[in-house]
């Protein structure tokens, strides 16, 4: 008994089987496929991804206070966009990337106010902002062909090395870590997490939840800005629909990574473990072999199969790490409904 | 099938034993959570199940109504030996449950709630249409309905239009839908005032006429006596006593329930020494509320408050009592009305502001409003003044851990340590843990919105114990209780509200209850708030 409590105990501590499945699969894979543990190809393809990671860190904050942005993608798209124009323009690369984080910000506003102070619903809204962000970039570029900067600073954003690294994963990194440490470790964070586990609560405890999201919102917007931008400096190009579909990425990334849509749990860390679940599981497919055309399948199985293991563990770990009998049935009856 | 659902309930003899468990065990990893206990109860009895928090009568009632099952033990129910696998097989067998939290629809009318899950019972009759007859719903149950207080007309109408009281005469009716032998009901008073409880013993009489056998949770050991036959009482997993009813008192049932002497426990009514000097202007003006109005529920409101005194306010369910707080807290926006907090005028536009003036609220129904159940308790005390646990701008986890086992020794809150999540607590201890998130901020003004709802006799006693410290202290208290027996005898003040008005105000209450009594103290109060002749 004892042996079992320690156990369920362990596997209590947050994102510990995602992890666990992570070590995993890359053990799989480097033993199915030469190539996947090459340096290189890991740097390659986490390059790559570096735009889902700085919107999961915005779009963790959201979830995590209760709500949801579809809008990311879109917006990183129209930012990637914005940016390149101002540095085809000849603005310095510094004008491009404020041009591109405000334009991020702009909607994490518009998502905010709709949010917040006009109270509608925030999968309505985004969804809104999304159509918005979209349409302007389909705009822009029938206006101009966005086919790259001559200007060579903007392209060194992402492209610069560092210890081996691209600037690119350097950013993403810092952001992470600065970003994991105000959701943990700062009152905003808190009450980030106060609001996404009930509104109700969370005010009468004296918390103004609505600062909270709006606040969470701007986060969002504004780090969809700068992914675009990152994304924009390594392609150099940007073309209508840029983008599209990186929202559902991101959110499939923090589910598998136990950010919970009910709100008020998960952390950055555990989303970005979720991202590169599906992106390592992407590369380690392309290496074995596995026709890119059934990619997507495989995905979405490892998604909801994924997700469904971790609640299992969840409860497994409930029911037997915690003291208080009746409660622990309650809870699990309720969550039966919330999920 | 007759037109008469419920014609077969009346068929068992009463007196006779219905039900039988007998050395029933339970254990939950490790934890024993019922160890050979027994349950008789007779058809047609009403029998009380009591104990504190934690006692094992849930998980006994669990395992009777088929959510779990037991490890050891037996069930005899009509003289047969039965396995109970799920809440289905229950109801088969004639043993239905009543919830203490209210399952019922809002959008479905009365009488699609009574038949909800249940459908199957009218489709019957005319069985080439698979849709649901209203018309023979309405006829099955009209009789039944009306004895319960549900009238005809009100059948059609959307349940949610009704109060606490007409919810459970929907849900008892419901119940009997079915043709239970017998109905378990778990604290069927929470929720109501007064006079509606009355009310509702009168229901269990009824459905004690119908013969039914009713097993009755309660943590109200005053309302046990003159209702209840027998009591099965029951102490940390283990049957303590299995008694009638007559000959004991009060005293007697708590001594067996918390197994110390019954005086220890129940509290006794003596003047509080208000903390105030020797003449009325030494004592000080915290609050002064003039003129709220707010839209069809506060009419033009206006009351002061004093330090180190308990102003309780008494009225019915819909009277204003909670709107009253919640416009006081800035949660809901008024038409008209100002607030001075000790002499100066405010404008609290949300709960924030209220906090950063020193009022903090306990709030009811604790489950929904109170406990923010994901947090530890760490994180449920520091969240609403988050400054007192910062080091150079970041939170830490020292001093948070140190505030919180600082509240957990001085309210003695029972957890295995202080990252524990709050939703794992007892009633009692969430309802400490939020105490102490209220004096975390460290408040002038303390609200208590029926912070004994749910909890146990013991927990009671300590909340009731803390609020007269913390008034002594100095601080001002605001009470909102339902429970009358609460409110007068903590309060120093007492405010009635009716519709939304101050109908009221009865002046140092201690003082009265030793003149008059507390019998008429209370008539008047029940006069005022009711305007129904007592």
């Amino acid at each position: 008994m004892k042996n079992q409590s320690k156990f369920s105990k362990m596997i209590a501590i947050d994102g510990v089987v995602i992890l666990a499945a992570f070590v995993l699969m890359v053990i799989f894979f480097s033993l199915k496929a030469d190539s996947f543990l090459i340096p290189d190809s890991i740097r390659y393809y986490i390059n790559e991804a570096v735009p889902i990671f700085i919107i999961i860190v915005g779009l963790t904050f959201v979830i995590i206070a209760g709500g949801i942005d579809l809008s990311i993608g879109a917006v990183l798209g129209l930012s990637a966009g914005t940016s390149l124009t101002v540095s085809m323009w000849g603005w310095p690369f510094w004008m491009a990337v404020i041009v591109g984080v405000l334009t991020g910000l702009a909607f994490g506003l518009l998502n905010a106010v709709f949010t917040t102070i006009f109270k509608i619903n925030d999968f309505i809204v985004t969804l809104g902002t999304l159509n918005i962000a979209a349409g302007a970039l389909t705009v822009l570029t029938d206006q101009i062909q966005l086919t790259g900067t001559k200007d060579t600073s903007f392209k060194r954003i992402s492209g610069m090395n560092f210890l081996g690294l691209t600037s690119s994963i350097w950013i993403a990194l810092i952001i992470v870590v600065v970003f994991e440490l105000v959701l943990l470790k700062s009152p905003f964070g808190r009450r980030i997490f106060a609001t996404g586990i009930g509104q109700v609560p969370a005010l009468i405890s004296g918390i103004n939840t609505q600062r909270s999201k709006f606040g969470a919102y701007l986060i969002s917007g504004g780090l969809a800005g700068l992914g675009g931008v990152l994304l924009a400096s390594h392609l150099n190009s940007v073309q209508s629909g840029l983008a599209g579909g990186y929202e559902l990425t991101a959110i499939a990334g923090a589910v598998l990574g136990g950010v919970s849509l009910a709100g008020g749990r998960g952390s950055v860390w555990r989303a970005i473990v979720g991202a590169l679940f599906l992106t390592t599981l992407n590369q380690g497919l392309l290496l074995m072999g596995v026709d890119p055309l059934i990619f997507q399948i495989v995905t979405g199985l490892c998604i909801l199969v994924g997700v469904v293991i971790d609640r299992a563990v969840y409860k497994f770990a409930l029911t037997f790490s915690t003291q208080t009998r009746e409660s622990n049935s309650q809870f699990l009856r309720g969550k039966r409904f919330s999920l | 099938m007759q037109d008469n659902a419920f014609a077969e309930v009346s068929t068992s003899k009463s007196g006779s034993q219905i039900l039988k468990m007998s050395l029933i065990s339970k254990r939950y990893q490790g934890v024993q959570a019922l160890d050979d206990v027994g349950l008789v109860v007779q058809s047609g009895e009403i029998h009380a199940l009591l104990g504190g928090n934690g006692a094992g009568k849930s998980t006994l009632l669990k395992i009777l109504s088929g959510l779990t099952a037991p490890d050891e033990g037996t069930i005899i129910f009509q003289g047969r030996r039965v396995v109970i696998e799920s809440p289905r097989s229950a109801q088969e067998l004639g043993i239905s449950m009543i919830h203490q939290e209210l399952s019922i629809i809002p959008d479905l009318s009365v009488l699609e709630n009574i038949f909800l899950g249940q459908e199957s019972l009218i489709t019957q009759r005319k069985s080439w249409t698979p849709w649901v007859n209203r018309r023979e719903m309405a006829k099955k149950v009209r009789s039944v309905a009306t004895e319960f207080g549900i009238t005809e007309e009100e059948l059609w109408r959307p349940a949610g239009e009704f109060g606490a009281l007409k919810k459970r005469s929907i849900e008892i009716v419901k119940a009997l839908v079915v043709q239970p032998k017998i109905l378990i009901l778990d604290e069927p008073t929470s929720g109501l005032e007064e006079h509606e409880k009355e009310l509702l013993f009168g229901h269990m009489r009824s459905l004690q006429r119908l013969g039914v056998a009713l097993i009755w949770v309660t943590h109200h050991l005053d309302e046990v006596f003159g209702l209840a036959d027998n009591a099965t009482i029951m102490r940390d997993g283990k049957m303590i006593a299995q008694t009638s009813i007559k000959g004991l008192n009060l005293g007697d049932l708590i001594s067996l329930m918390f197994g110390t002497p019954a005086a220890t426990l129940i509290e006794q009514p003596k003047i509080r020494e208000i903390a105030r000097k020797n003449g009325s202007e030494d004592r000080f003006k915290t609050l002064e509320v003039t003129g709220f109005k707010r839209e069809g529920v506060l009419k033009d409101i206006s009351f002061d408050l004093w330090d180190g005194e308990i102003l309780g306010i008494a009225g019915l369910a819909g009277a204003g009592r909670t709107e009253l707080m919640r416009a006081l807290m800035g949660i809901d926006r008024l038409e008209s009305g100002s607030i001075k907090v000790f002499g100066k005028i405010e404008k609290i536009g949300h709960p924030e502001k209220a906090y950063e003036l020193g009022i903090a609220m306990v709030p009811e129904d604790r489950k929904v409003l109170g406990i923010l159940s994901e947090f530890s308790i760490e994180k449920s005390i520091s969240i609403s003044k988050l400054v007192n646990v910062l080091k150079s701008g970041w939170l830490n986890a020292k001093k948070e851990s140190d505030l919180a086992s600082e509240f957990i020794s001085k309210f003695s809150i029972k957890t295995p340590n202080s990252r524990e999540k709050i939703r794992n607590l007892s009633g009692g201890n969430q309802q400490k843990v939020i105490i102490s998130r209220c004096l975390n901020t460290n408040p002038r003004i303390l609200i208590f919105d029926e912070p004994t709802q749910g909890i146990d006799i013991a927990s009671k006693v300590e909340v009731h114990k803390l609020i007269r410290e913390l008034a002594s202290a100095g601080k001002s208290v605001i009470l909102i209780a339902s429970e009358l027996h609460e409110l007068i005898r903590l309060s120093d003040r007492i405010i009635i509200l009716r519709e939304g008005s101050i109908v009221g105000e009865i002046e140092s209450v201690p003082e009265k209850i030793q003149i008059y009594g507390y019998e008429v103290v209370e008539q008047d109060i029940l006069h005022k708030s009711s305007r129904v002749k007592v």
